[in-house]
């Protein structure tokens, strides 16, 4: 059983955790709910429409889509390739050069493919150039309030404030319902108390939910970090060996389809979905680099980075990825809920809608107490004052 | 009765459904995440439809 003074403790930050959070975290639940959608919203507003082809036909040589995209492009530098594994698709990501894409990452913009027949299917112009898209600006208020790693460390903090408010809710949620059957609702007493049981209810009962989304909320605002962390100690001692060497300029590179198939048969088993280009900020100055990903639900999520060598063409190396990136790459699909279909994502979407009543209730409760104790100061001052009617014994 | 024994009655009337409701959800996320075949799926789907019906449920229509 918890003594008062350590409820009372628990109280304070249950309280201040929830009072300092609870805006932003209205904030992320309705941004995040129509990005739970996202891929069903893009694909209704922007409906992508393919030739039929047979299932079988081959994937068009990348080196074909290097040479169209320079053509369409000439004089800037190509910094990536992504093949879509749900559409028959390739972007190809362009830059006026990497020096620039390193100082403003919005001149950057693709140019978009048929992966079967080469197709320009699309061009973009560069992101500073175009009007933010409604999903933009849903993911930058959900992800960064539009000003990169400061708004994700703060929002990152602001999730931990929210799993600290689940866990002392948790904790309170005890001695709350030490008299009460599970799911008490006393609705025919003041609207407080009412507020209050369904608050300790909603809480307690999408509690593991909400722990797994704020938690790995936190961690996903951390990549930026995390993958710097890694940047300068794996990758670092890694590159270390070609430290002087240089890639030749883009136009002499060696086959980026050959290199492909030489990064495809290092990892057997699983998919390529990209490719960086030497000299790209994201990759190695002196490699291709592919990311492979695996083909079950949760290997699909787990990246795997090989190195091809810019200058000869050869394997140098498949990377092995930190634990933590692992715990990153892990907490992706539990934060999204986008691994199990569309009811999955129903699902995530009602979650989410408890959690907003929740932080609201949370709110409502906050107000409603000061309101109490507000009006019960002002009772005492007027009795203090002596034009109270009301006899002093009863505001005790 | 004893007063760790009323104890322990305590904690298990005030701690079984919430504890249950999060073994449920817990093996909802996971069982969509490791299972490959649709019939994994489904089971996290019914799993996660127990916390939200839960919600609905008490918060709708059961008053006291």
């Amino acid at each position: 059983m918890i003594a008062s003074h350590s409820l009372k403790r628990w109280y304070l930050i249950h309280k201040w955790s929830s009072l300092i959070c609870t805006g932003f975290l209205l904030l992320i639940c309705l941004t995040g709910l129509p990005l739970v959608f996202r891929d069903e919203i893009d694909q209704w507003l922007q409906p992508h429409h393919y030739v039929t082809l047979p299932a079988d036909t081959p994937q068009v040589s990348l080196d074909r889509l290097a040479t169209a995209s320079h053509r369409l492009y000439p004089g800037e530098v190509i910094a990536s390739m992504f093949a879509d594994d749900d559409e028959p698709q390739i972007y190809v990501w362009m830059a006026p050069s990497f020096a620039q894409m390193r100082a403003q990452p919005e001149t950057m913009h693709f140019v978009r493919f048929d992966a079967r027949t080469g197709e320009v299917l699309e061009t973009t112009k560069s992101a500073a150039e175009q009007p933010k898209t409604f999903i933009d600006i849903m993911l930058a208020l959900h992800t960064d309030l539009f000003v990169d790693l400061p708004g994700e460390l703060f929002l990152g903090s602001m999730a931990l404030l929210f799993v600290l408010a689940i866990v002392s809710g948790v904790v309170l949620y005890g001695p709350f319902m030490k008299k009460l059957a599970f799911g008490t609702v006393r609705a025919d007493r003041s609207s407080r108390l009412k507020w209050l049981d369904l608050h300790n209810l909603l809480g307690i009962t999408v509690m593991a939910w909400t722990l797994v989304v704020g938690a790995t909320g936190v961690m996903n605002e951390l990549s930026t970090p995390l993958f710097a962390l890694w940047q300068q100690t794996d990758v670092k001692s890694l590159l270390a060996s070609y430290q002087g060497t240089s890639a030749p300029p883009q136009i002499a590179l060696p086959s980026l389809q050959t290199a492909l198939e030489t990064a495809s048969h290092a990892v057997p088993g699983m998919t390529v979905t990209s490719a960086v280009y030497p000299g790209n900020p994201f990759g190695s100055p002196y490699h291709y680099l592919f990311w492979a990903k695996g083909s079950s639900t949760l290997t699909s999520r787990l990246l795997t980075p090989v190195l091809v060598d810019a200058r000869s063409g050869r394997l140098s190396a498949v990377v092995k990825m930190p634990w933590y990136l692992r715990a990153l790459e892990v907490s992706r699909p539990l934060h999204f809920g986008d691994y199990g279909g569309l009811p999955l994502k129903i699902l995530w979407a009602l979650l989410d809608v408890i959690t907003i009543v929740i932080l609201i209730s949370g709110l409502y409760l906050w107000i409603a107490r000061r309101k109490t104790q507000s009006a019960r100061l002002a009772r005492i001052i007027a009795v203090h004052h002596g034009d109270d009617q009301q006899p002093a014994a009863s505001l005790v | 009765m004893n007063p760790t024994r009323s104890a322990a009655r305590g904690l298990r009337h005030t701690w079984t459904i919430p504890l249950l409701l999060a073994v449920i959800t817990m093996l909802g996320l996971l069982s969509a995440l490791l299972g490959e075949q649709l019939g994994w799926k489904v089971v996290a789907w019914v799993a996660l439809m127990v916390p939200v019906a839960t919600s609905i449920w008490y918060a709708r229509w059961k008053r006291t």
